[in-house]
């Protein structure tokens, strides 16, 4: 990804978690790395002046507290946010969850695939898209 | 029934009628009976009169006054006294009913005798009176004699009977009355005549008497027939009415007053016929329609429609009502005719509310289906990814046996995932509606011969031009995919034939893909199309027993049928069915 950008994940649950820090790893992706558990922590971290800005946000949709569906909603209607790159990155195949975050200006859809080899592909499919993308400032 | 059938006339009973009748002409008879009689019996009197009077005057014009005045006592066998006697009784002759003809005179203080024919007379009828023989009943009518014709006004009575008398002046040569000529009618005759009048008249009488008697009999037995007839028809309306299993109540059109009611429409109201009978209909029946009774007021036809019947205690029943507006004697009825259909109406809440129930599980299940389905496969992944790490991270720890291990689990983790995604394909099914669009099955089938990859050795081909139906486009390719996908996976030919095609039958597309596979047999023709069944164990043909449920759903839920022909070894032919109501018009093959 764009040097030494931040990457933000948006996840509750720890395998999954665990499974994009490991990817980062093996795809030997340097970025610095957050992490919060849900839409609400995320916005907080986003909205403090003191934390880094994340050149891309990957986003679980189910998650407890604030669901992925309305962080997006928060951080579209947000002047310094809405231009972030938002992934969503969910087990959800339904189609009506699709179309509200394409609606809501999400930049990709993923799947998680079961297989962690597939999880891997994913994410440098992921990777190298943003490696060529360029990024709002 | 009674207030319906109610004959008019049914407190006059019939015998009574009958005597009524009788009594009437019997009664009229002797009213003009005693009139007639009085009447004949008058004339008679006066027609007696008149002719004795004719009579007397007759014989006062034959007689000669002055012989008469000069006939002395003692001059009975003069030749003169004996020819007057011989005319007297010749003038007596001439009518029948005079019993007695007599001169007589004054002699200064009595009325005395003449000439009487019958005095010295042998053939008399009594012994007569000799010239002077004085007269002792004088009555009025004799003393009027002398001057004018005078009869008497009834009959009178003396020492020679009872008779009726007229006299006439008999005048002298100087026009002077000198005497009277008497002529008496026999009372007797008069009587036996009278009698005789009165036989008769009271023969008459017993015959018209008899006569109304038959007439009166006559007429009751007819009306007593026509009585009994009517009272049978009667009985026999009144008992169907009574007891017919519907709700009888008969209304009067103009009031809206019930004029009756059946025994079922009674105990539904739950009342006596005294309280319901006179009632305004509306606060028994369709209480709801006070001025806008759809037949009175809007002119309308009521058949078979759901109404209320109040109950007396103010229960409400709900009924099936039918009303049909009768002419009756120039009145106009409203014949209500209803069934109780509580039970019914319960019976209907039950089934809405077991629809409603199953309605509400069913979208449970679809809802079950989707979110476990869904919210197991978090889960199902991690256990994947951990077993994965856990082979990368310990390669050199982990034995050949280790890995084999490994490698089975991570197989389970993809099968429980296609099961898992199996599932939520199902559920998806019915539960996510598509619009329909005009599919070409011609390009339909080539789009998914294309996306699957079939081995060099399978040929797959259209027998003839696939029709054009209205689906969802998810669906249909669903169901081709499904179909020659199976084909494909489990040809076991080294020439694979796989053929599709189509023909109308009846309301019906017939379709069909047919192989010349392992074939199946008939024993499981059923169990294929079961969601989770499957025919090869998984290791050997990986296979979810998804895919034909899957199928099967779609084309029921179009109101199609899908079905299987196999012969082992040879091959399988899935035929399945699409209503040609979904054909596109203009566009069939």
């Amino acid at each position: 990804m764009k040097q030494g950008k931040p990457i933000l994940l948006v996840e509750d649950d720890v395998v999954d978690i665990m499974s994009v820090k490991r990817a980062l790893r093996d795809l030997n992706i340097q970025n610095p790395f957050f992490h919060k558990n849900n839409g609400e922590d995320a916005l907080e971290f986003l909205r403090n002046a003191d934390s880094p800005r994340p050149a891309i946000i990957l986003l679980d949709l189910n998650m407890p507290r604030m669901n992925g569906i309305e962080f997006l909603k928060h951080i579209k209607q947000d002047e310094k946010l809405r231009r972030i790159p938002v992934i969503i990155l969910t087990t959800s195949a339904a189609e009506p969850e699709k179309v509200q975050s394409f609606d809501l200006g999400v930049s990709g859809y993923m799947i998680k695939p079961v297989d962690y080899m597939d999880f891997l592909n994913v994410m440098r499919t992921i990777s190298s898209y943003w490696m060529t993308s360029e990024l709002p400032g | 029934m009674a207030g319906l059938f109610e004959p008019i006339w049914k407190d006059l009973s019939v015998n009574k009628l009958g005597l009524v009748i009788v009594l009437i002409i019997l009664g009229l008879s002797v009213i003009a009976f005693i009139g007639v009689l009085d009447q004949t019996q008058k004339t008679l009197m006066e027609s007696s009169q008149r002719e004795s009077l004719s009579v007397a005057k007759t014989a006062a014009g034959l007689i000669d006054g002055d012989t008469l005045a000069g006939l002395k006592p003692g001059n009975e066998n003069t030749e003169t006294y004996l020819m007057m006697q011989e005319n007297l009784r010749q003038i007596r002759q001439t009518n029948r009913d005079i019993i007695y003809i007599y001169t007589m005179r004054t002699d200064g203080q009595n009325i005395v005798f003449v000439v009487d024919p019958d005095y010295n007379y042998a053939s008399a009828v009594s012994p007569g009176a000799s010239i002077g023989q004085p007269y002792d009943d004088v009555t009025t009518a004799m003393i009027q004699g002398f001057s004018f014709p005078t009869a008497e006004p009834g009959f009178t009575t003396d020492e020679w009977g009872t008779v009726l008398s007229s006299y006439a002046p008999v005048f002298n040569s100087r026009g002077l009355p000198v005497g009277i000529v008497g002529v008496d009618i026999n009372a007797e005759i008069l009587a036996a005549r009278l009698l005789n009048l009165r036989l008769q008249y009271l023969l008459v009488l017993l015959l018209m008497f008899t006569l109304s008697v038959a007439v009166g009999l006559y007429i009751t037995s007819i009306r007593s027939k026509a009585y009994n007839a009517i009272k049978e028809k009667e009985e026999y309306l009144k008992s169907v009415m009574q007891s017919i299993q519907t709700g009888v109540l008969v209304i009067d059109a103009k009031s809206h007053m019930i004029v009756d009611a059946n025994e079922l429409s009674l105990s539904l109201i739950g009342a006596p016929r005294e309280m319901v009978v006179g009632k305004i209909c509306h606060s028994c029946i369709c209480p709801a329609e006070i001025g806008k009774c759809p037949i009175t007021d809007h002119n309308m036809v009521v058949e078979n429609a759901e109404k209320i019947l109040l109950t007396v205690n103010g229960g409400k029943i709900p009924i099936l009502k039918s009303v049909i507006s009768i002419n009756s004697g120039g009145k106009q009825l409203l014949l209500e005719t209803f069934i109780d259909i509580s039970e019914r109406k319960r019976m209907e809440e039950r089934t809405n509310q077991l629809v409603r129930d199953l309605e509400q599980a069913n979208n449970e299940l679809k809802d079950f289906a989707y979110i476990v389905s869904h919210d197991l496969k978090a889960p199902l992944r991690a256990i994947g990814s951990l077993s994965q790490w856990i082979y990368a991270d310990n390669k050199d720890k982990i034995d050949e046996e280790g890995k084999a291990n490994l490698d089975l689990l991570i197989n389970r983790v993809h099968r429980m995932q296609g099961l898992i995604e199996g599932i939520l394909e199902y559920s998806r099914v019915g539960r996510i509606r598509e619009d329909k669009e005009c599919m070409d099955l011609n390009i339909i089938v080539h789009d998914v011969i294309e996306s699957l990859p079939a081995p060099a050795n399978i040929r797959v081909s259209v027998d003839n031009p696939l029709p054009s139906l209205l689906f969802e486009k998810t669906r249909i390719h669903q169901v081709f995919a499904n179909l020659i996908g199976n084909a494909i996976k489990y040809m076991d030919k080294p020439e694979g034939e796989i053929h599709i095609g189509s023909c109308s039958a009846g309301d019906f597309w017939k379709l069909y893909v047919r192989d010349n596979g392992p074939g199946i047999e008939e024993r499981y023709y059923e169990k294929i199309f079961q969601i989770f069944q499957t025919l090869y164990p998984r290791d050997q043909i990986e296979s979810t027993g998804i895919g034909l449920s899957i199928v099967k759903k779609i084309i029921e839920m179009y109101g199609g049928n899908i079905w299987v022909e196999s012969k082992l070894t040879e091959g399988s032919i899935f035929y399945f069915t699409i209503p040609n109501t979904y054909t596109v018009k203009g566009k069939e093959p």
